[in-house]
């Protein structure tokens, strides 16, 4: 009796040819479920934590760069103006541009601070490079432009949503806001100018410009990279500023 | 049920089935991050760099 029941059960457990497929698609639903929801675990919040840890390490290597950073002063004439290193002038002091020696690539060498912007209230590691892996634990610094504080057009480029999101609240940011980047020379006060959104081939943005800049870049839309937000800024106070700006 | 069949299906004494299942698993979880990296560097946030 018991037997019969069973060997009856037995074909309608294992079930005909639309069962199967349907059985086949529901546990391959719930394996890409599974997998997707791990994604979005390990983006939002396993990439967020290795960052914050590893970004208060950096922080801990900035300040000891500050320390051992070697400071030169350079002859600096402001484009357009007259040449006073001219020997033959005497009567004008020479202005000397403050320049820290290059930082090691893939070492934190600076602090960024934007006090209208929670995140970054307290500051964020910037590393030298904008390889993948030096932005999982940092802000990077393009090594191809000048360092922040020096003439021209410094980049910095951060993550908008996964590794800490430093950059995540740009476009809170207004004209007038105020950024802060601190390196071996001090502390150099930038304040927002425009912000913009382009495409991420458009290299134009790093271009060099006259006077001192910095020029952030990051994701945008959120959760997206499709395009780049793109926000600059203009030096207004620091131990160059001065001597840029005539 | 997968699983079990696939973890008898290892070689070897008990032993050596959970050193070779513990290996494995830390393989796959491995490589699942690295594929879970390369994902969200491509689709959610490649780090706002211009090229």
């Amino acid at each position: 009796m018991t037997e019969t029941t069973e060997s009856a059960a037995a074909p309608q457990q294992r079930g005909g040819p639309v069962v199967r497929v349907i059985r086949f698609i529901g546990w391959t639903s719930i394996w890409l479920g599974l997998f997707l929801l791990g994604f979005v675990a390990h983006q939002l919040f396993v990439t967020t934590f290795f960052a914050q840890q590893n970004n208060a390490a950096l922080e801990v290597q900035a300040e000891e760069y500050f320390e051992g950073a070697e400071i030169t002063e350079v002859p600096y004439t402001t484009p357009g103006a007259p040449d006073v290193t001219d020997p033959g002038d005497v009567s004008l002091p020479t202005p000397t541009l403050l320049v820290e020696s290059a930082p090691p690539e893939h070492d934190a060498f600076a602090i960024i601070r934007i006090p209208s912007i929670d995140r970054l209230k307290d500051g964020w590691a910037v590393v030298e490079g904008v390889k993948r892996s030096d932005l999982k634990n940092g802000a990077g610094h393009m090594p191809s432009t000048p360092l922040p504080g020096q003439p021209g057009n410094s980049v910095i480029s951060g993550h908008r949503t996964t590794y800490g999101a430093p950059f995540h609240e740009f476009e809170e940011l207004v004209p007038g806001d105020i950024i802060e980047v601190e390196t071996g020379l001090g502390i150099h006060t930038y304040e927002v100018r425009e912000t913009i959104i382009v495409r991420p081939t458009e290299i134009w943005v790093t271009e060099q410009r006259q006077g001192a800049w910095l020029t952030l870049t990051t994701c945008h839309p959120k959760f997206s990279s499709r395009q780049r937000l793109v926000v600059f800024a203009e030096l207004v106070a620091g131990p160059n500023f001065k001597v840029i700006n005539g | 049920m997968i699983a079990k069949r696939m973890f008898n299906a290892l070689p070897g004494p008990r032993t050596v089935q959970i050193v070779l299942a513990a290996i494995i698993v830390i393989i796959a979880f491995i490589a699942l991050m690295f594929v879970y990296d390369w994902m969200g560097n491509s689709l959610l946030d490649s780090g706002g760099t211009i090229s």
